[in-house]
């Protein structure tokens, strides 16, 4: 097909890598857009099959990682595809995903690798009709009642937003196809009926964060000085041994994921190697990761000793993090609790005492009371890629309108709007725009 | 008397389908038939004397660029031309042509008349004869004549079983007082058509001499527009007026006073008239809020003193008729000559009907204009072209003409008709066509000419126009317009429009891309452009202003094509797909689509459906 879609090609969750899938005629083109390698001035210039080591530059952070071109048609889906082999975690791909969407890919529907592959005539059809299972079984996910509830609180907001843009757009095709009839004066507020329509979608587009949250959790990464008891807090809250704890200074060299569920959300702690300067070059690298982590994490908790006075090297972490959300928590309370405390939250990882205040005060910052499932609460990807369409496209109107573009231009992109906003409520643009015209104005011979 | 002759096609009707289908049947060397209840119905305007308009010019010329008639026809007997939509973008600007009637009517029959292949016929067609294989084979008249062909447009308007209608007062007739045709419709049923049943209506007609225009607003033509067709480099002089008065308080009220005894609100009516076109009654009960509505008074010929009262169409009694009219400044005294009147009439199931416009189940049977369920004069002919195009492919077993989405008004109005169906008189509109951008009336030469070059309709000097624009377009595109202008002259040049000097040299194109510089003011400014063709210039800036959003609109096309490109076998068995809903079988089933991208467009046919069509259709 003529899009370029992306998708996360491993399952979701803690994992050494994963791997994002991006195929179509751009896919070369908007991987060159995000990745860099050392090797290539531009990875458009990648040679097909070869794996590349790079970075690729994702919103508020910039990950290493590995990309291979497919040139089609010696490809899965039969198209250019371009595969990223990022590191493990929900979130990280997640934004990787996310990257490659705001850069012109559409999110991969179901089956549509697969289809794909099918139609260029890289599947026979045994293996290409289980997308028909795979439509039917979406169509009876759709029937599970937490998803209909929350996806009936989405539908209405965004049936009010196509009301506004229905409107809007009558008045100004009824203009042109009756242009006698209609006085001239429908531009007049085009452009704050249009800034309200862009509002209105950036609000709901906005929840997404929190819509990944109650997916896939919070992902709060632990970062200290070497030796502060990092992974003694994480054995603490997951109640088993599972990161390595020792004296010895820098034992934690990668990161370590884990996951608990606190009031019905899910926490995912990330353990991170001490930071400290350090010669041991595999050390090394795990300290860059544990700022790489921290950066692209929801949470941070910047673990420091409770009895002793914050450190320059603390601090000097403290101040890379100014922009993130960040807990301070002081360890070691059983030795002795410093008046500075009482910026943070005091715990003693040995005792095992703190950690219940620590998870309260996680979960509350994201979610006030209990878990809201009221509101619009973006949790799926393909919500999250119609309304990132949509929101180009108003963006795109309130351009035009602001420099006097012709009303069947800027229809052009109320129609782009309109229409990506009807896939997710099912509302079709031709009909709905005539018959709104003729129940709105007094039009005819 | 018996008598039986044979001809390639019969055309029944020859109201403005039926004379673009007899006339492109005949022009691709087809022996025709043309039947009509009255020869002095030929290409009759039974309702506004104007042609084009928004969506409706783009019509005209869609037809004009395919070498059909209307064009040319509409330029002899304009009486005044306006260009709807200046003020707005060149995709929607909208020629319209107030025309001289009967004119039109005259030189139409003149035309139709004059060519040698139309054999004319007045009568009334009353069976259409099928053979065993269920293909048409011929008809019979009500006179008792039967003609043999295996071709049969059928254009037969309002006309089928028509009742007019005013107030109480019912007439088993057609419009404009001509007669119905009473036994067609069962003769459709007998072959397994569905009959619907619409309404329409027309405003009274009124003496000129009644009329005080120093009361109304005078609405003059534009000046210096190119015509309909492409092949008239200029309109004959025309400057006949219009005039602009509005209703008021009294009209509105006299009209609710006797609402109880218009047909539409008291029941009588039960057929379904079309919301673009409704009746005076219907505006004031609808719209209550709005305080006056516009009437024009436009001219029906310069052979009469009627003058057609757009805006005041109506079914109300001829007593409440005459007092409304009255009620209206400059009408005071005014004598009515023909009532306003509904009408309803027969007419069939569009969706029955395949993408050449032939009946699905009957072989040899094709339909344009109103029996289709659509209305408008522009619509009507665009129809009946094709159906006559396409009637003429099939008696010589060619593969039928079908225009798409993204090339033609016309092809969105067809796929609309078959496709979607209509549930009321469908009317074109600019709203209705997706790609408008690229469907402007001043390029409907450069999508269609070379289709009907090749169709056999479009003669030599016309194509040859066409060669010469398209190579002037490349030129100035690619050449002329890359020039770059000397600072020095772009500072005189951006001084006399008070706009700000660029820092650098710009070249046209540069400054055609801007909002505020037309192609007009850069040739009379700069002097190497000033022997530019203007039109071809015109074209080209407006080619230009709308680049970016062409770009946009190419990508949406790009993706229809994919799916239109998917051809869908026509014995096709949809109640075997698995994985297909039951809703999608039976509409599938009903409008047997081409291809999936028509599927794709059915009501009631899901994104889903379509992917478990394609994989079902397109194993190896």
């Amino acid at each position: 097909m003529y899009k370029t879609f992306a998708a996360i090609a491993t399952p979701l969750g803690a994992g050494a890598i994963s791997i994002v899938r991006l195929s179509g005629p751009n896919a070369l083109c908007i991987a060159s857009k995000v990745f860099t390698s050392s090797k290539l001035n531009t990875f458009s210039n990648a040679i097909p099959n070869v794996m590349y080591l790079g970075t690729i530059f994702c919103d508020g952070f910039n990950d290493k990682c590995l990309a291979v071109y497919f040139k089609g048609p010696h490809s899965f889906t039969g198209d250019d595809v371009v595969e990223f082999q990022c590191h493990g975690g929900v979130r990280l791909t997640s934004e990787v995903l996310k990257t490659l969407l705001s850069n012109g890919a559409s999110i991969a529907s179901r089956g549509e690798f697969t289809r794909t592959a099918f139609l260029n005539g890289k599947l026979s059809l045994s293996e290409a009709e289980g997308i028909v299972e795979m439509i039917n079984s979406e169509n009876i996910a759709s029937l599970n009642a937490g998803y209909r509830m929350m996806s009936g609180h989405l539908n209405k907001s965004i049936t009010e937003i196509n009301k506004i843009i229905l409107d809007i757009t009558a008045s100004l095709e009824a203009s042109l196809d009756y242009p006698e009839e209609m006085e001239d004066e429908v531009r007049e507020n085009l452009e704050s009926s249009l800034k309200s329509i862009d509002s209105a979608v950036s609000k709901i587009l906005s929840t997404a964060q929190l819509g990944r949250i109650i997916n896939n959790g919070i992902n709060v990464a632990i970062i200290g000085e070497p030796n502060i008891g990092k992974s003694s807090l994480l054995n603490a809250i997951l109640g088993k041994d599972r990161a390595i704890v020792t004296d010895i200074a820098g034992t934690t060299r990668d990161t370590l994921e884990e996951r608990v569920e606190y009031n019905g959300v899910f926490i995912n702690f990330i353990d991170t190697a001490g930071i400290r300067s350090t010669i041991d070059t595999i050390e090394k690298i795990g300290v860059d990761k544990a700022f790489e982590s921290a950066k692209s994490c929801d949470i941070v908790v910047m673990m420091m000793n409770a009895s002793t006075p914050v450190s320059s090297i603390e601090k000097d972490i403290l101040s890379k993090f100014d922009n993130k959300l960040i807990i301070k928590l002081y360890n070691k309370s059983d030795i002795a609790v410093l008046d500075h405390c009482v910026d943070g939250i005091t715990i003693s990882a040995r005792d095992k005492t703190g950690i219940e205040s620590l998870l309260a005060k996680i979960s509350s910052m994201f979610i006030s009371g209990d878990v809201d499932l009221s509101g619009d609460i973006l949790t799926n990807f393909r919500h999250i890629d119609s309304l990132i369409r949509a929101n180009t496209s108003i963006k795109s109107a309130i351009i035009g309108a602001n420099n006097c573009v012709p009303s069947e231009c800027i229809l052009i992109d109320l129609r782009d709007c309109y229409l990506a906003l009807g896939e997710i409520t099912g509302a079709t643009a031709s009909e709905d725009i005539i018959d709104k015209i003729f129940s709105k104005f007094c039009l005819g011979k | 008397m018996k008598n039986n002759t044979t001809y390639d096609a019969i055309v029944i009707g020859a109201g403005h389908a039926g004379v673009e289908a007899g006339l492109s049947l005949a022009r691709l060397n087809k022996s025709v038939l043309l039947v009509t209840l009255s020869l002095d119905s030929i290409s009759n305007m039974a309702c506004n004397p104007n042609i084009g308009g928004t969506a409706k010019g783009h019509l005209v010329r869609e037809i004009d660029a395919l070498g059909g008639q209307m064009g040319i026809t509409a330029d002899e007997a304009v009486l005044q031309l306006r260009m709807l939509n200046l003020s707005k973008g060149a995709a929607v600007h909208s020629l319209r042509g107030q025309e001289d009637k009967i004119m039109y009517h005259l030189n139409m029959k003149k035309i139709v008349e004059n060519e040698p292949n139309i054999t004319i016929l007045q009568g009334e067609v009353v069976n259409i004869l099928t053979a065993d294989d269920g293909s048409v084979c011929g008809v019979t008249t009500d006179m008792g004549n039967t003609y043999n062909t295996c071709t049969i447009v059928l254009c037969c308007g309002v006309y089928l079983n028509s009742d007019i209608i005013i107030g109480e007062w019912r007439k088993a007739e057609g419009p404009s007082g001509f007669s119905r045709a009473t036994s067609l419709t069962e003769s459709l049923i007998s072959h397994g058509m569905t009959i619907r049943r619409f309404k329409t209506g027309t405003p009274a007609r009124v003496d000129k001499k009644t009329i005080d225009f120093s009361k109304m607003t005078e609405q003059m033509g534009d000046k210096d527009i190119y015509p309909f067709s492409f092949i008239n480099d200029k309109s004959k002089p025309c400057d006949v007026s219009c005039y602009l008065t509005y209703t008021n308080e009294n009209t509105h009220q006299i009209i609710r006073d006797n609402i109880h005894r218009s047909p539409l609100y008291n029941g009588t009516i039960k057929s379904i008239g079309p919301r673009y076109c409704p009746s005076i009654e219907d505006k004031v009960m609808r719209f209550a809020d709005k305080d006056r509505h516009q009437i024009f008074i436009e001219p029906e010929s310069m052979f009469t003193d009627e003058m057609y009262v757009q805006g005041m169409s109506s079914s109300l009694p001829i007593d409440v008729q005459l007092e409304m009219y009255r009620s209206i400044a400059g009408m005071e005294n005014v004598n009515i000559m023909r009532y306003a009147y509904a009408i309803e009439y027969d007419c069939i199931d569009s969706t029955e009907l395949d993408s050449s416009l032939m009946v699905k189940n009957i072989k040899g049977l094709f339909t344009a204009g109103q029996i289709n369920g659509s209305s408008g004069y522009e619509e009507a002919a665009a129809q009946g072209l094709i159906a006559g195009i396409n009637a003429s492919l099939y008696i010589d077993k060619k593969p039928p003409f079908i225009l798409t989405r993204d090339k033609a008004y016309i092809g969105v109005l067809i796929d609309d008709l078959v496709t979607k169906g209509t549930n009321e008189p469908y009317r074109m509109m600019t709203a209705r066509a997706e790609f408008r951008l690229n469907l402007r009336q001043e390029n409907a030469d450069i999508r269609l000419t070379v289709d009907g070059y090749e169709l056999g309709l479009v003669s030599k000097d016309r194509y040859d126009r066409y060669l010469r624009k398209t190579e002037l377009i490349e030129l100035y595109i690619n050449d002329i317009l890359n020039k770059h202008v000397q600072i020095t002259d772009l500072t005189d040049f951006f001084n006399s429009i008070g706009e700000s000097i660029p820092s650098r040299s710009l070249s046209y194109k540069d400054m055609l891309k801007r909002a505020t510089i037309s192609a007009d003011m850069i040739m009379s400014t700069f002097k190497e452009l000033s022997e530019l063709d203007v039109r071809v210039l015109r074209e080209v800036e407006t080619m230009i202003k709308y680049e970016g959003y062409l770009t946009k609109q190419d990508a949406s096309i790009r993706e229809l094509k994919k799916l239109e490109d998917r051809q869908i076998p026509s014995d096709t068995d949809y109640s075997i797909i698995e994985g297909l809903r039951l809703e999608a079988k039976q509409k599938l089933a009903k409008i047997a689509p081409l291809n999936l991208g028509q599927a794709s467009r059915i009501s009631g046919v899901s994104p889903a459906d379509i992917t478990v069509l394609m994989i079902s259709l397109f194993k190896k």
